[in-house]
């Protein structure tokens, strides 16, 4: 049977747990020395990425972070053949881990995420011309329609820059993500302390929107995963 | 474990069934976009809805690099 580890945590010491892993499995407790890594079996040797069980990894994370850990994630992904080869794996990682949790230490990671404010502009109907005029109507729209996405991702960019000054005080860093996946238009993560989080929070949301065509979410406290995520083996 | 979405309303944090897009697409840029390797195309759906056809084949930056390339550890 195959294992999945969530990551490397620091911190208090575990309890039984009771936390469901990816397709529901417990996930365990393999003790490393003054540290834990977080594991639960997995049923096959091969791991697909679906919505669930990025979601669920994801979940395990956030509950440690919750409990007062400092977590160095493992990306989503790799199985170990059994505990005895992950923790050989973790051996061979152990500067990148030791790096890692120096990081994170105390620290967390929020997303900072200027989405649309609405549904996206529907593109107008075909009017009644036809032939030559018709296609230059479709070409008309065509353009209409990329300059309306490209002034959205002008006033998302604007305001997350806007708001990265504002929050700069807030974070140790900022990493900004690059083409962000739909319906995301702009997207920093940054690394916050844990004594910053709510300050980060309302600083965030004081945000002034120059463009009601946007707005913004933010997730998190949760794994630093774009500063520190290490992947074992 | 419920996820929140802050967003700029009244409340602190609200949990919102339509924001299940904007939270798959914020986890997949961060857990995906920098280590995994998942051979092949899969198909990220929410809803029995596509949202994205992602080719998986993406590198892992370690984390020695990135500390290297933007960050230090702090003192």
């Amino acid at each position: 049977m195959a294992v999945h580890l969530y990551g490397v945590l620091e911190g208090p010491a575990s309890s039984a747990l009771s936390i469901a892993g990816l397709d529901g499995r417990p996930v365990r407790v393999l003790p490393l020395g003054d540290r834990h890594a977080w594991v639960s079996d997995a049923a096959s040797v091969r791991l697909e990425a679906t919505p669930k069980r990025i979601r669920e990894h994801d979940a395990v994370l956030r509950a440690a972070i919750e409990t007062g850990y400092s977590v160095v994630p493992s990306l989503f992904g790799r199985l170990h053949a059994d505990d005895r080869s992950l923790l050989a794996a973790l051996e061979r990682s152990a500067e990148a881990v030791d790096t890692a949790m120096e990081l994170v230490r105390g620290r967390v990671e929020m997303s900072f995420l200027v989405v649309p404010s609405g549904p996206p502009p529907v593109m107008e109907q075909a009017g009644s011309a036809e032939g030559e005029g018709a296609g230059r109507e479709h070409l008309r729209r065509i353009r209409k329609q990329i300059q309306a996405e490209r002034i959205l991702l002008a006033s998302a960019a604007e305001l997350a820059q806007s708001a990265s000054r504002s929050l700069g005080e807030l974070f140790v860093a900022e990493r900004v993500v690059e083409n962000p996946m739909s319906p995301i238009l702009a997207a920093l993560a940054h690394l916050v302390s844990r004594d910053n989080v709510a300050r980060y929070l309302r600083t965030a949301k004081s945000q002034v929107y120059a463009d009601s065509a946007v707005r913004i979410a933010v997730r998190g406290p949760g794994a630093a995963y774009s500063f520190a995520a290490v992947q074992v083996g | 474990m419920a996820d929140l979405v802050h967003t700029g309303g009244d409340s602190d944090a609200m949990i919102e069934e339509e924001e299940e897009p904007l939270i798959l697409s914020d986890l997949i840029n961060r857990v995906l976009d920098k280590g995994v390797v998942i051979g092949g195309e899969v198909t990220i759906a929410v809803a029995g809805v596509d949202l994205v056809r992602v080719d998986l084949r993406l590198l892992l930056v370690a984390v020695e690099r990135l500390v290297r390339g933007s960050i230090e550890p702090p003192a």
